[in-house]
């Protein structure tokens, strides 16, 4: 390769400037898009309340610039909190990932919102196929006790309108969204009264 | 140490310059593939609709089996403006849908993929026995705008105009007692959804979802 003497010493020791300098940058690129594959994997939201994070800049004109990636790449066209508030748990209560070879129970009291629902989602992020194509419980569907709590059973196999179907293996997460949230959750849904996600048997 | 030194500051200033651009880009990006993913679906299923696309006709191209067919005047509609400024109701969400990411089982959705470089639309949806609500995103995912039916001002469902950025002209005789909303940007999307809480009621909630518009108003 012909190099002008003057840039030969501009950069003693040059012979490997232009390989270096390509490498510098293919590295660097390379790095920075390692750095927001992981800053946006870690950053699931800022407000925890037990295994379900959410976000409350979530659509809003206020959102930083990583939160409004990670919807963009977790949860295209979310709504803002006055409409409806969005929390993800891809763990249990005691933190260990969910797990298609365990069964869980989601058990609790309507949260404060007029309506909500809670669905289950493949690592992918889409609905999971399956024979009874049930997808989600909800405010309208859920079975309850004569206390008005409820308890869906998470599980590959089941039954009846207390049954959320779950993968035979493998990792999956659940979407509570509360819509048209009331005041104390929009206030600080941090200390709101959500469901608990307990872990039962494994195979 | 100093020639050890120099590569790394730079490696480390493209990684911090490539993560930035990357971080600003990337919801642009997402937006960018999610509309045109819907335009480009609405098409095809205008185009079996239609009869123009022996291909398709016949083919699960037109969606699942519980969604019909595209009404040919708004296939035609949607052939016109290939895609943009047209209300597209979705098929009802099953794990068949993949085009936005952690779509909900409980709702129905209609979409308009906007550009209003030619002047407002207007956007109608009607009143949901269950739940209606009306969103507006601009082309960086931002949710400038949502309204729901559940209120006084829902019961005879929703309407929006929407204008382009820094518009002030007086709003179209057309788009009498609209909420008038000025989107940040040329382009987005609007979203209309309806709640299904039983699938019972699926059939008369596919017909008010059927009911959404989104046309240009003069």
């Amino acid at each position: 390769m012909a190099r002008t003497p003057h840039l030969a010493k501009a950069a003693p020791g040059g012979r490997r400037s232009l390989p270096r300098l390509l490498a510098t940058g293919v590295l660097g690129v390379a790095l920075g898009l390692g750095l927001l594959w992981t800053s946006l994997r870690a950053s699931a939201g800022s407000v925890r309340n037990g295994p379900w994070r959410t976000d409350l800049d979530i659509g809003s004109t206020a959102a930083g610039p990583l939160t409004r990636a990670r919807i963009a790449v977790g949860g295209l066209l979310a709504l803002r909190n006055t409409e409806a508030i969005y929390f993800h748990a891809d763990t249990d209560d005691e933190g260990r990932t969910l797990d298609g070879r365990c069964d869980y129970r989601v058990e609790g009291r309507d949260p404060g919102s007029a309506w909500w629902s809670v669905t289950l989602y493949d690592d992918t992020g889409y609905l999971l196929r399956n024979e009874a194509n049930r997808w989600s419980v909800s405010r309208s569907t859920v079975a309850r006790g004569a206390d008005g709590s409820f308890s869906v059973r998470v599980s590959p196999t089941g039954d009846g309108p207390g049954w959320l179907p779950s993968p035979a293996s493998g990792p999956f997460n659940l979407t509570l969204r509360c819509y048209e949230p009331g005041e104390a959750l929009r206030a600080d849904p941090g200390a709101a009264d959500l469901p608990r996600i307990v872990r039962g048997g494994c195979r | 140490m100093r020639s050890l030194l120099r590569p790394l500051l730079a490696l480390l200033a493209i990684a911090a310059a490539t993560w930035l651009v990357a971080l600003h880009a990337l919801p642009l990006f997402v937006m960018r593939v999610a509309t045109s993913r819907i335009r480009s679906g609405a098409v095809a299923e205008a185009r079996a609709a239609a009869g123009t696309d022996a291909a398709a006709s016949g083919s699960p191209a037109a969606g699942p089996a519980n969604h019909r067919r595209m009404d040919p005047e708004l296939a035609a509609r949607v052939l016109e403006r290939d895609g943009w400024n047209v209300a597209i109701p979705a098929p009802p969400t099953t794990s068949d849908s993949r085009t936005i990411v952690r779509p909900s089982p409980d709702l129905l959705y209609a979409a308009c993929v906007y550009d209003l470089s030619a002047g407002p639309l207007l956007v109608r949806a009607p009143h949901a026995p269950t739940y209606l609500s009306l969103s507006a995103f601009a082309e960086n995912t931002d949710n400038y705008f949502a309204a729901n039916d559940r209120g006084p001002d829902g019961t005879e469902g929703l309407s929006l105009l929407l204008v382009p950025p820094g518009d002030s002209s007086p709003a179209p005789a057309g788009a009498a007692g609209a909420t008038r909303v000025e989107s940040p940007s040329l382009r987005g999307i609007v979203l209309a959804r309806f709640r299904v809480d039983h699938p019972d009621r699926l059939p008369e909630l596919v017909a008010l979802q059927r009911r959404v518009t989104c046309d240009p108003v003069r």
